[in-house]
């Protein structure tokens, strides 16, 4: 079914999560999903403090439209600052994909705490939208 | 540490539009100290790079190495198997490892992915200062330990000048300290005020690169 | 001892209260938008300070500047800073400026090229700056060219070259307590005269002079204070706040804010400052500046009862 006003093809939104963010072991979800009309990678970090700017831009490179982090409300880090450093870091990579005329929205944060797997979901598909405007990643078709 | 930082991307992207396969080289001395040019940094721009390329129409395969430092021969030497498969290399180490890859392999294009700007300490995490200047004709020892060539905006041997803000910063950066407020309050710390009071003769600029490009030898060194 | 001859020299050796002036050169290459503020000024100083490039904002040359004064009856005060030129150009320069008749040096560091102009000009913030020597070391090249015969290099010229030789001293700035050592250093090195940064408290500045005093520096050089004239309580705010040295009283802001005609109330500040200055023992004279309003000048000095200078 076609979307007058999409492309033609859903947004690939890759979502890397904080596994403290979410309620239980039950509720991570693994690899990709494409139900609800998603068409989405999740995978989860043992603190969001490891998503590196070198990481992030490959995930990117690679042909995601769209890279969302999710990470623990302020305050909450399981590991005091790990969040804080998550933040620093998406900031900087947001400013590199500006300079690269990539679109700083490409890249995202969310924070949360106590996740269930509905939340996630809805947190990949609340971005398809936005990610419709700023429109597919040159880097298509290139993946390695 | 020798200090640099990048290169603004659009000029990068400019110089790159012309070469297909790109060698991004990093080093993991003085640039990876200032989170400029080691391997993180490489990986960084790396990807950016094939971006930022792909969004004005041209894509380019681009392949990363980062050596231990670019400023020794051996190391340079490593380089020599994938140079034959780059048509550019974009260098993230200092101005002298630029040079030193340039002069190894002087058929490919080499393009600076950095500003090379001083030698600086890393005073905090994510602050780098400038602490020497290289003059030459190093005073450190009647400035109790605080470069004026260096730290002082105007390089002055008989500081401070009129423009110390209230604070003790410097007129012309309002985060960096008057080098001369600082030489004083140690002066004074220690009781040696009066060593402050000798007029400093016009410094001798030869031995730096006033003088002309710099060349040491060592006899002893030479093969 | 007479070192240079040159009028301000001879008006402080007899004993009389001096006064200088400062003329700002055009920012062009007009020589008549010197010789107009000359023929304003003609008569109401005995030395008129021409600045050198002041804030890193190019203007004529202060040697042109000088000479253009001095052509038309205003004997100058060449200022030199640090700054565009290493000793070489510095000596070579003097050498031109005494071949010129200019016979008063001012040694300043210089501003900067980065304080740059206040954000209308776009300045050059991306020149290379030389500092290859500092006020300080000037002051000794002057003095050495003057009572030598030589020049830094140990080289000798083929004739001395006498200076009255001028520095400039901002008591107020940080570190305070050292503001007075090298006020000495500057007169141990072979300044004459010294000017200061503008004061708008002169108690304050009298216990300054008194420190002078009392090491005795004020019989070995001739203090004079700088006084600019404010022009509004805005001005007066923006170099309390900003300019390093220059301490303006609260009393005198909320004064020049609650005046009918700030301009009329800042000539009569002026006025008021330079007759507290006279009565500090042991200050010399006063060195007034109206930044880019000189016209105004000769009418203060008059209300300020220092008119006619004294013929000496």
């Amino acid at each position: 079914m076609k979307d007058s006003s999409s492309s033609g093809s859903t947004p690939r939104i890759v979502v890397v999560y904080c596994r403290n963010a979410v309620a239980s072991a039950a509720e991570m979800l693994e690899g990709p999903h494409t139900q609800k009309g998603l068409n989405a990678y999740f995978a989860a970090l043992p603190c969001s403090s490891k998503v590196e700017p070198s990481y992030l831009l490959k995930i990117l490179a690679d042909g995601a439209d769209g890279l969302l982090v999710v990470a623990c409300p302020e305050g909450k880090c399981r590991f005091m600052v790990g969040n804080v450093r998550a933040e620093k870091r998406i900031n900087y990579v947001r400013s590199l994909l500006d300079t690269a005329n990539m679109g700083a929205d490409r890249l995202t944060l969310e924070r949360g705490e106590k996740l269930k797997e509905k939340d996630l979901l809805k947190l990949a598909q609340d971005r398809l939208g936005p990610l419709k405007i700023l429109g597919p990643n040159p880097m298509k078709g290139d993946r390695k | 540490m020798i200090i640099a930082e990048w290169k603004p991307l659009p000029e990068l992207v400019e110089v790159l539009k012309g070469h297909t396969n790109v060698l991004v080289a990093g080093c993991a001395t003085c640039v990876a100290e200032c989170a400029a040019g080691g391997e993180r940094e490489v990986e960084t721009l790396a990807p950016l790079l094939t971006m930022a390329l792909k969004k004005e129409g041209r894509s380019i395969n681009v392949r990363t190495k980062t050596l231990e430092r670019q400023c020794e021969w051996e190391f340079v030497e490593e380089l020599a198997a994938v140079v034959p498969k780059v048509d550019a290399i974009v260098s993230l180490a200092c101005g002298i490892g630029i040079q030193a890859v340039a002069e190894r392999f002087p058929d490919v294009a080499v393009y600076p992915g950095v500003n090379t700007t001083a030698l600086a300490i890393r005073q905090e995490p994510g602050l780098w200062i400038a602490r020497c200047a290289a003059c030459g004709d190093c005073v450190l020892g009647e400035t109790f330990g605080f470069c004026p060539v260096a730290r002082c905006a105007k390089s002055l041997s008989n500081g401070p000048c009129g423009g110390t803000r209230k604070n003790g910063k410097c007129e012309i950066d309002e985060n960096l300290d008057c080098v001369w407020y600082q030489i004083f309050e140690r002066a004074k710390a220690r009781g040696k005020v009066e060593q402050l009071l000798k007029v400093r003769k016009p410094k001798n600029w030869s031995n730096s690169g006033h003088g002309g490009p710099k060349r040491m030898v060592r006899e002893d060194l030479r093969p | 001892m007479m070192k240079a001859g040159t009028k301000l020299e001879r008006t402080l050796r007899a004993g009389q209260f001096a006064l200088t002036v400062e003329v700002g050169p055009p920012r062009g290459p007009d020589p008549e938008d010197v010789i107009r503020k000359a023929r304003q000024l003609k008569g109401v100083a005995d030395g008129y300070n021409v600045t050198d490039n002041q804030t890193a904002v190019v203007r004529m040359s202060s040697i042109a500047g000088a000479k253009l004064l001095h052509d038309a009856g205003c004997e100058p005060i060449m200022q030199m800073t640090c700054r565009d030129r290493n000793r070489i150009a510095l000596q070579s320069d003097l050498l031109g400026a005494w071949a010129m008749g200019m016979r008063n040096c001012l040694c300043l560091s210089g501003d900067h090229q980065k304080a740059g102009a206040s954000g209308k000009l776009k300045g050059h913030p991306g020149a290379k700056n030389v500092f290859d020597v500092d006020s300080i070391q000037l002051i000794s090249i002057l003095k050495e060219m003057r009572d030598s015969g030589v020049l830094e290099s140990g080289d000798s010229i083929s004739q001395a070259t006498p200076f009255f030789i001028g520095a400039v001293w901002t008591p107020l700035a940080p570190p305070e307590e050292f503001r007075i050592l090298r006020l000495a250093k500057k007169i141990e090195a072979g300044a004459d005269f010294i000017q200061t940064q503008a004061v708008f408290d002169m108690k304050r500045f009298a216990t300054s002079v008194k420190a002078a005093a009392d090491k005795g520096l004020t019989d070995r050089a001739a203090i004079l204070v700088g006084i600019i004239v404010p022009k509004s309580a805005r001005m007066l705010e923006y170099m309390n706040a900003n300019v390093p040295g220059v301490e303006v009283p609260e009393a005198l802001i909320k004064r020049m804010a609650a005046a009918k005609d700030q301009r009329q109330e800042g000539y009569q500040i002026t006025v008021e400052l330079i007759q507290a200055a006279r009565n500090i023992p042991g200050l010399k004279g006063v060195h007034l500046q109206a930044i880019e309003s000189e016209e105004v000048l000769p009418e203060i000095i008059k209300s300020a009862g220092l008119l006619p200078r004294p013929q000496v």
